[in-house]
């Protein structure tokens, strides 16, 4: 107790009072750097922690009976994307951009006269040419992602005629030659690469002149599958 | 042994409200009060009123200077910590050679702030214990024992 008669006795004098305040200042700059801290140590460990799931099916409407895409079909791209949080801040799904790919037969086959671009990709099996079937990114309204918790959405994509005749044509044309060639046309390997971005929601929106890293310190980008351009 | 001790303790307090400083305005949404841009008003409230405070407990001129210098450096050391604390649970975000640079870089003017407002504040704060504290006490003291 000699300690607390000691700093009792300081009370007598004027200057020496200036320590109780300079000590009671030091305790709440003391709390801000630890709540500061903690606070950045948990965005950062959302950064790290948090996992994207997703899963793909492909489905073919109308076609022939070997699998071939008539002209009348569809494609269709359904992505269920459930985003895993086990950090502690309160997060959002706001955004995705994703791509599919085809493995292009008739361009491997070496098929002459095939007006399109293709990637190319290489291992140790082969070298195997992909066409770009789905592409695109979107806004979306804002899955809500608690802590410790999960969020999914399940977003679905069309390939018609229509909508892009194009990349349309090349997807019926790759369906007729592996219908022709391995009996299914509708079973064909695919490519898919997906990013979100996620928002920290718990966190204020930086200003529109702040630095870009506190968007990303802000906003939590995941991908999945490669991008092959 | 008490003046060195009493400016190290002065010159922590300098330190950490700098340092508390330089990453609230590098990083303001982390900060508090979190915000999406730094306020200018709270950091010189911040920096202002420490730094009275430690004018005010500040013997001397010369425990001042070196107070403030030393604050300085501390400020630094400080913003690095907390830069650095999603290390104490096991998270490496960015290298952490690097993060001296990155807070230098983004927060250069703050440093440059703080180490004004230190200045300007414990020379006021010292100004002001001259004035109210030990001319008042004066006649009361003279001849006391009390160091």
């Amino acid at each position: 107790m000699g300690w607390v008669v000691r700093l009792a006795s300081r009370w007598k004098y004027p200057e020496q009072r200036v320590w109780f305040l300079v000590a009671g200042w030091a305790a709440v700059l003391t709390v801000f750097v630890v709540v500061s801290s903690a606070s950045y140590s948990s965005v950062i460990l959302a950064h790290t922690s948090v996992e994207l799931a997703p899963s793909r099916t492909v489905s073919f409407r109308g076609t022939t009976s070997a699998g071939a895409l008539l002209t009348n079909g569809s494609v269709n791209l359904t992505m269920t994307l459930t985003v895993l949080n086990p950090s502690s801040r309160s997060l959002a799904l706001s955004s995705i951009a994703y791509k599919s790919w085809i493995e292009d037969l008739p361009m491997e086959a070496g098929h002459a006269n095939l007006s399109r671009t293709d990637e190319v990709v290489t291992n140790e099996t082969g070298t195997y040419y992909f066409f770009k079937a789905f592409l695109g990114s979107l806004d979306v309204v804002p899955v809500l992602i608690p802590p410790r918790g999960s969020g999914t959405v399940t977003l679905s994509f069309l390939l018609t005629r229509n909508s892009d005749a194009t990349r349309f044509g090349v997807v019926q044309e790759i369906s007729a030659y592996a219908a022709q060639i391995r009996g299914n046309g509708t079973v064909m390997p695919w490519i898919h690469w997906v990013q979100v971005a996620v928002d920290v929601r718990d966190l204020p929106a930086p200003g529109p002149d702040a630095n870009p890293f506190l968007s990303s310190l802000t906003r939590i980008v995941l991908e999945d599958g490669p991008n092959l351009g | 042994m008490r003046s060195i001790t009493r400016t190290l303790v002065l010159a922590a307090v300098l330190g950490g409200a700098s340092g508390y400083v330089i990453f609230y305005g590098v990083f303001p949404v982390s900060g508090v009060p979190a915000s999406g841009e730094a306020s200018v008003p709270w950091m010189l409230v911040l920096l202002g009123i420490t730094s009275v405070l430690v004018g005010l407990s500040t013997e001397n001129l010369s425990e001042m200077i070196f107070e403030v210098f030393i604050g300085l450096l501390l400020s630094g050391a400080i913003a690095t910590a907390m830069a650095l604390s999603p290390m104490l649970v096991g998270v490496a975000f960015v290298s952490p050679d690097s993060v001296p640079a990155f807070l230098f870089h983004y927060g250069f003017l703050l440093f440059v702030l703080g180490f004004v407002v230190d200045l300007v504040g414990t020379s006021l704060g010292l100004a002001l214990r001259e004035r109210y504290f030990l001319r008042r006490r004066l006649p009361v003291s003279v001849g006391s024992e009390r160091k």
